[in-house]
């Protein structure tokens, strides 16, 4: 917008039509009027001292004159209001320093480029580059800073101070991503801090405020201070605590109300694992909630940085064990950053629990084995069963595990279960423990009565389980029931089949819930049929024919 | 088969009982059948028991026909007589039977008184005459009185006659009225032995019939006394006795002195003479004389061989002993050895025999014979009748049995013949009792199941080996009622191997129900029963064993862990109801984004893990993650007109590179589902960086080759062909270029990949088969010499026979001349499937559209397959043309292929084509055309003009120099 602005002022000089150059300046007023430095005029000053102090040379001299509208340049009384555009004022290129960095950041001046670290100096002219979950803070010499977020590309067009005023110019092209500001207040002395984007420029004096540039325009979110948006279609202002939204060749929108920072004070104090998705209380008319996180208060550089789309502050996958700082905001429909809620977490997530992976939904075997996978660096396995999902009736927890697995030696009775598993290595000690995993014990099978055989009918009989929809009754020769010679299923509690061939039977019964698979079996029991001699009637029948 | 106790001794004691009466009865009636029946057992008996006889003392004097030829007819003067017994007296004989009566007087009476007197050792007969007493009962016929008070004693000649006739016996004494006469056998012994006989006078010498133990009645008048019955030996040869002829010691006295000592019975054996008698001997020989049963008789009393015989109450007490010995065995012996009992049959006989030896009393054994064989048989015919009846109500217990059992049972002969089948049966066949008979069991089994052979064999097997066998599989059956059933078969042979079996009996017992339970249950306990997916123990499973066969095959496992975003939400808001069926769209939608054989698998909650198999590389993943976020965002139809939208997170490891351990690989998928999911959901993310980047690079080009082919930035570029003989222009190879913005022009190698995978390489495909051709046909619009167009296509391309539409219609279209147009695939995609390539290009050469193999001699070809195939043109791959100057190896392969392409009528294009020695070792060979940067680069198709004009000197300049050079 500077540039057309200057061509504007070009075009006047060209027709020399004052009129015409008055529109012009009209057309741009608004903007140059709040990037001008004003001087009242004393006793004694006179053009050349003027653009001594404060002009780049005395060719804009006359550009002063037609500015402030002076006719008689000799003649310039005390306390007359002189307003000078920055652009126009003499002042010395300075340097941004490179406080803090994370991840992949680059700079590119001209063909040339580099990667950036902490400490490195930069100059007006470059072009600053993050990639995925990277950041860095810049410093200005008069102490501003800029945090540049990830996938940022952000042009350096100016860092100037007024001889002036020691007042900084800085002038910068987002040209996408995602910038946040510390600005020194700047007073009167010309100090200014210009953010252009495709969008909209950003005007920015003496505030905390944040500029997102995206294909859709620019977001602007003012914490302190003041910010002013504007582009061909319109300026908007954006005291403390608003924000607003301009999107391409439309009027930046009406500055909104930023959402309230998010309360964190139920947050837990230990993370137990990376990433990390922990729910925060929701605020009103938020989408969004962005959670970042550094490892020094003044966030110059963010080891994590994410957007989740429910009330839930995220770390990203690889941060490491230690206590960081969080800020979490709330993001509202239009995609304004709210203010920020801020406090200290830890994060103590290693050595990573392994995955469990057995039993889960049910366990119907005799004797419940626990399984997760084997850890090359464990040096042993810590293990909680319980009866609640809180693990506050802990039924067993065992801390001196060598494998992988966990084999009861009792019988569980049935129920709802809950289990967890940690492990600890030589180099990261006792780690957390797993997700909570869940699973239902069917209750094992009836015992059956004493049969009783009626004449062509054997007769079983158990007492219902509660709950059972469906029983399973096996009728086996041999007692481990390798090849059961009679499966049978019923609804009720009792069952009669014909009556098997004569001899010693085992029975098992086992029961099944709605939904569930068949619990585990009873303990076999042995039954007495009595013989019945049809096969050999049958071999004899041959013979009878003859008779 | 076990009547009642009492009915067996009733129905036992019963037979037996009725023998024993009947035994009493042929006992002591007489009846003749049943003592002829005797007399053939004594006859029978009694040489096998008979005792040790003493050395004969006796010899008959038989007036025979030599005697009577020489001393004249009878009667003879009995001085005749005189003189023989004389003689024999002075011989010194011991005593003389006289086996001729001498009733009447006749001359020579005196001599022979005399004689009879001197001698005192004579013994006159006495015979019993009928009618001969006064009352006209039997009188004594005696000698004339001169002549028997002179004889030492008298002895009665009176034999009796059995019921056949027969002379067997005679008696110690008898005499009408009284027995008073011994037998002339008896007295004679005495005589001989010095004892004083019975009666020496004939008047005084009668017994008082009351007196007589056992008086045999012959008359009512005055009767015939007999007293001592003695039963003689069977008169057997070797016991006859010697006979000297009567005139012979009359002619000859000295040899009267051989019979010193000996007892001498005189009487005829001519025939004329004495009529004999008929003995049980006789059938074989003559009739015995009379003289000579006597001198039997003789010998038998002196030997102690004369037996009594028992009375009949005796005979019945000892037959009734007998028959309680069977009567007791048979009711407690098992059948067998009662059966055997009948062998007790020979112990009368036998016992019969020991008495004759040991006590000289015969018992007659046939009554008891017979009354044991009657009780025998009685007892048998009780016997078979109860087993009968017992048989016939077993069957009625096994007809109701196989009636009401639930097994299907069908019985078979040896020759595997059906003769029965149960209810059952009859409704798992759907035939009648009638229908079935006779038929083969493997017949029938053949209709309704097709593991015939597993179970004929087992049938066949029962009946070899005799022994039940079951079959351990069931068998599935078609009823004919459309119904299919699983059976368990058993097959038991009938009867034992000894007896060699009387089939078999085939069992076959429903187990439909069963199976089908142990199936549902088999699946419940390894399934989720909301969703019906597989669980986390059957997942488990799967992937150790696709982990074990990836590490065999070399192949990769992908585990992707797919976790619906926001799912809480749904069952916290919309109730678990919505949630449930919720999950059930998910499970129905990821199974249909896998391939088949991939298992979706439910791990809990709303977590899914699809497990991918035996891949090649890890694009498939990518692709089935990518429709399962695309199927999954599509909308749910919840109860209640409420439409969800559903994302997930997907998390994916790949094994065995990420880790080759099923925990850690599981818990890998898991991770990097959460992190997709903490950096927002909807998208699926691999554990592994570098293949997030691959993926995201592949998507973007994959987009880019769509768009590319929407916005035009394909372009075709052509290679020039030279005729190597000419140097002429003989042919261009389209090949396709890419204009991909901001990247310039792609080459072929670096997309077709990628193009590929995504399919769009159809789209390409055809597109530059109708651009060829429009290009083709825009060139011969302007008049410019046309020459054959060569296209390449892929393999996906060949997949289906939509190519060949593809050429049909493009040529259509432009109007060009199919010989104008060739189809390049490479010899990879033409061996891939060999039998639907060889459809395919069947097809295309139908068209009449060439058909040349790109890259010969890189892969693997099969020479009959090549020849059956219709190629016009083989191409040779530019890595032989290399080095074919240096390489002798390749230039072997190259002009091998020359040959062969030549041989089987095709043409040769050498490709890579870059310097004048290569041309010229093609040009020796024969190779038709070549292509290569020596003669141009693909150029595009404004520069192609120029060639099609007038091909630039260069080309033909080429061409003549490697000919100059070779």
């Amino acid at each position: 917008m500077l540039a057309q602005t200057f061509r504007c002022t070009r075009l006047a000089r060209r027709t020399t039509a004052i009129l015409l150059a008055s529109l012009a300046l009209a057309l741009c007023g608004s903007a140059a009027l709040a990037q001008d430095f004003v001087y009242v005029v004393r006793a004694g000053d006179n053009p050349w001292n003027l653009t001594q102090r404060y002009l780049k040379s005395i060719d804009y001299w006359p550009r002063i004159q037609d500015y402030n509208q002076i006719i008689d340049a000799q003649a310039i009384q005390p306390g007359t209001v002189l307003r000078i555009p920055v652009a126009w004022m003499r002042g010395e290129r300075t340097r941004a320093r490179i406080v803090d960095v994370r991840g992949e950041v680059e700079q590119q001046v001209g063909e040339h480029v580099a990667p950036l670290v902490t400490g490195m100096q930069v100059e007006a002219g470059a072009v600053i580059r993050s990639g995925d979950d990277s950041s860095l803070t810049l410093e200005f010499p008069d102490g501003s800073r800029s945090l540049v977020g990830a996938n940022t590309e952000l042009a350096l067009r100016e860092i100037r101070r007024l001889k002036a005023s020691g007042a900084q110019q800085l002038d910068v092209e987002l040209r996408r991503g995602h910038l946040e500001n510390t600005v020194r207040p700047v007073g009167r002395g010309g100090g200014r801090y210009l953010i252009h984007t495709p969008a909209a420029v950003a005007a920015v004096r003496g505030t905390d405020f944040r500029a997102t540039a995206a294909g859709d325009g620019l977001r602007a979110e003012t914490i302190k201070g003041e910010v002013a948006l504007h582009n061909r279609r319109g300026t908007t202002r954006l005291p403390a605590g608003t924000g607003s939204h301009v999107t391409p060749g439309k009027a930046p929108e009406a500055s909104s109300r930023l959402l309230p920072a998010p309360r964190l004070d139920k947050l837990p104090e230990r993370i137990d694992r990376v990433p990390f998705r922990v729910p925060i209380e929701p605020v009103a008319g938020a989408v969004h909630y962005r959670s970042q996180i550094a490892g020094d208060a003044g966030f110059t550089a963010l080891d994590s940085d994410r957007t989740a789309t429910e009330p839930a502050i995220l770390g990203r996958d690889g941060l490491a064990d230690g206590s960081y700082r969080l800020r979490v905001r709330a993001i509202d429909g239009r995609g304004l950053e709210g203010l920020d809620g801020e406090r200290e977490i830890v994060i103590d997530a290693r050595p990573e629990p392994p995955f469990p992976s057995a039993p889960g939904g049910f366990a119907t075997e005799e004797r419940v084995r626990f399984e997760w996978a084997r850890s090359p660096e464990a040096t042993g396995y810590h293990f909680q069963l319980a009866a609640d999902a809180d693990f506050e009736r802990i039924l067993l927890t065992r801390d001196d595990l060598q494998e992988a697995q966990l084999t009861l030696e009792d019988e569980l009775p049935s129920g709802n279960y809950w289990w967890r598993v940690g492990l600890s290595t030589a180099a990261e000690g006792r780690g957390p423990y797993s997700d909570i995993q869940r699973f239902r014990r069917p209750p094992p099978g009836p015992a059956a009565e004493p049969p009783q055989v009626d004449g062509d009918v054997l007769q079983l009989r158990w007492r219902a389980t509660d709950g059972a929809v469906r029983y399973e009754v096996q009728l086996g020769r041999s007692g481990d029931f390798a090849a059961p010679e009679h499966t049978l299923e019923t609804t009720t509690a009792e069952l009669a089949m014909p009556r098997p061939e004569g001899g010693t039977w085992h029975v098992r019964i086992r029961s099944q819930e709605a939904g569930s698979p068949p619990g585990p079996w009873s303990k076999p029991q042995q039954i007495e049929v009595p013989q019945s001699h049809w096969r050999a009637v049958l071999i004899l029948l041959p013979l009878l024919l003859a008779l | 088969m076990t009547p009642s106790a009492p009915r067996s001794a009733v129905g036992t004691r019963g037979g037996w009982l009725v023998a024993a009466l009947t035994t009493a009865l042929l006992t002591l009636t007489d009846w003749s059948p049943v003592e002829r029946l005797d007399l053939v057992a004594y006859d029978t008996i009694e040489p096998m028991f008979r005792a040790e006889a003493l050395a004969p003392a006796s010899m008959v004097v038989a007036i025979d026909e030599a005697t009577l030829s020489a001393l004249g007819r009878w009667p003879w003067n009995r001085s005749v007589h005189a003189a023989l017994i004389e003689h024999l007296s002075a011989a010194g004989v011991a005593s003389i039977g006289l086996s001729i009566l001498f009733p009447e007087p006749a001359p020579g009476d005196a001599e022979f008184a005399r004689a009879l007197a001197d001698s005192r050792r004579i013994v006159l007969p006495i015979a019993p005459r009928a009618g001969g007493a006064i009352d006209g009962g039997i009188a004594e016929l005696l000698p004339v009185p001169q002549l028997a008070s002179k004889a030492a004693a008298l002895g009665h000649v009176d034999v009796e006659l059995d019921a056949d006739g027969l002379a067997r016996r005679t008696f110690t004494r008898a005499g009408s009225s009284s027995a008073r006469w011994d037998a002339l056998a008896l007295a004679t012994l005495k005589i001989a032995s010095g004892e004083p006989p019975a009666a020496v006078s004939g008047a005084d010498a009668r017994l008082d019939a009351g007196r007589s133990g056992w008086l045999h009645r012959v008359s009512q008048r005055t009767p015939w006394v007999r007293e001592g019955e003695l039963l003689l030996p069977y008169p057997d040869a070797g016991t006859a006795p010697r006979v000297i002829s009567y005139f012979a010691l009359l002619d000859q006295p000295e040899r009267a002195r051989q019979l010193a000592g000996q007892t001498v019975f005189i009487g005829a054996t001519a025939g004329g003479v004495d009529g004999g008698l008929a003995t049980p001997a006789s059938p074989q020989g003559q009739r015995m004389p009379a003289v000579e049963f006597h001198a039997r008789a003789f010998e038998a009393l002196r030997s102690g061989l004369a037996y009594g015989t028992a009375s009949p109450n005796t005979t019945l007490v000892l037959s009734l002993l007998f028959l309680i010995l069977p009567a007791w065995l048979l009711g407690r012996m098992p059948l067998r050895s009662a059966v055997a009992t009948g062998g007790l049959v020979v112990v009368p006989p036998l016992a019969s025999g020991f008495a004759l030896n040991a006590l000289q009393l015969w018992v007659p054994p046939s009554a008891a014979v017979l009354g044991f064989l009657l009780g025998y048989v009685l007892w048998f015919a009780q016997y078979i009748g109860r087993t009968r009846g017992a048989l016939i109500h077993a069957r009625h217990d096994a007809d109701a049995t196989l009636r009401s059992i639930t097994d299907a049972v069908i019985t078979i002969d040896n020759n595997t013949r059906v003769t029965m089948i149960n209810p059952v049966a009859e409704r798992f066949t759907g035939l009648g009792q009638g229908e079935a008979e006779g038929q083969l069991i493997g017949d029938l089994l053949k209709s309704y199941t097709d593991l015939t052979a597993g179970a004929l064999g087992t049938v066949l097997a029962s009946l070899k080996h005799r022994q039940g066998i079951r079959l351990p599989d069931p068998i599935p059956w078609h009823s004919p009622d459309g119904r299919n059933y699983a059976l368990r078969l058993t097959a038991t042979p009938v009867g034992t191997s000894r007896e060699g079996g009387e089939g078999a009996v085939v069992v076959l017992h429903d187990v439909t129900e069963t199976l089908a339970i142990t199936a549902r249950l088999q699946h419940e306990a390894t399934h989720d029963l909301l969703t019906g997916l597989p669980n986390r123990a059957l997942m488990l499973d799967r992937l150790h064993q696709a982990l074990a066969n990836a590490r065999r095959r070399g192949t990769l496992v992908a585990l992707l862990f797919v976790d619906l975003d926001r799912f809480k939400r749904i069952n916290d808001s919309l109730g678990h109801y919505v949630g449930d069926r919720v999950l059930q769209v998910v499970a129905e939608r990821l199974q249909a984004s896998v391939r088949t054989g991939d298992t979706v698998a439910r791990w809990g909650g709303d977590e899914f893990i699809i497990l991918m198999d035996n891949l090649h590389d890890e694009s498939a993943v990518a692709a089935v993650a990518r429709k399962l976020l695309d199927l999954l965002e599509r909308e749910v139809q919840a109860e209640g007109g409420t439409d969800l939208v559903l994302s997930c997170s997907i998390g994916i490891s790949v094994g065995p590179q990420d880790s080759a351990d099923a925990g850690t690989l599981l818990s890998m998928a898991d991770k990097a589902m959460y992190q997709g999911k903490i950096e927002g959901g909807a998208s699926y993310t691999f554990y592994a960086p570098e293949m997030n980047t691959w993926s995201r690079d592949r998507l973007s080009m994959e987009a880019a080759l769509h768009h590319g082919l929407a916005d035009g930035e394909f372009e075709l570029f052509y290679q020039p062909q030279i005729d190597i003989t000419s140097g002429r222009l003989a042919g261009l190879e389209a090949l396709i270029r890419w204009h991909r913005p901001g990247s310039g022009l792609v080459r072929p190698d670096v997309f077709i990949g990628a193009a590929e995978e995504t399919g769009i390489i159809r789209n390409i495909g055809e597109w530059a088969i109708r651009e060829a051709t429009a290009q083709a046909a825009r060139w011969r619009g302007e008049g410019l010499n046309p020459v054959p167009l060569a296209v390449n296509v892929s393999a996906r391309q060949c997949s289906d026979m939509g190519i060949v539409d593809t050429i049909r219609d493009a040529l259509a279209c432009s109007g060009l001349d199919p010989r104008m147009l060739k189809v390049e695939l490479t010899e990879s995609t033409a061996m891939r499937d060999p039998e639907r390539a060889a459809e395919l290009l069947h097809r295309i050469d139908a068209l009449g559209v060439g058909i040349a193999v790109d890259d010969f001699g890189t892969g693997y070809s099969s020479l009959s397959l090549l020849k059956r195939f219709p190629i016009s043109e083989l191409k040779i791959d530019k890595s032989f043309v290399g080095d074919i100057a240096g390489d002798n190896d390749d230039a072997a392969i190259v002009r091998g292929t020359i040959a062969l392409a030549h041989g089987l009528g095709m043409m040769v294009v050498a490709e890579g084509v870059e310097t004048e020695s290569q041309l010229g070792f093609l040009a020796r060979h024969g190779c038709n055309l070549a292509q290569g940067y020596l003669f141009a680069q693909p150029l595009p198709a404004s520069e192609i003009r120029g060639w099609l004009v007038q091909p630039p000197p260069h080309a033909a300049r080429a061409v003549r120099n490697s000919h100059a050079r070779y």
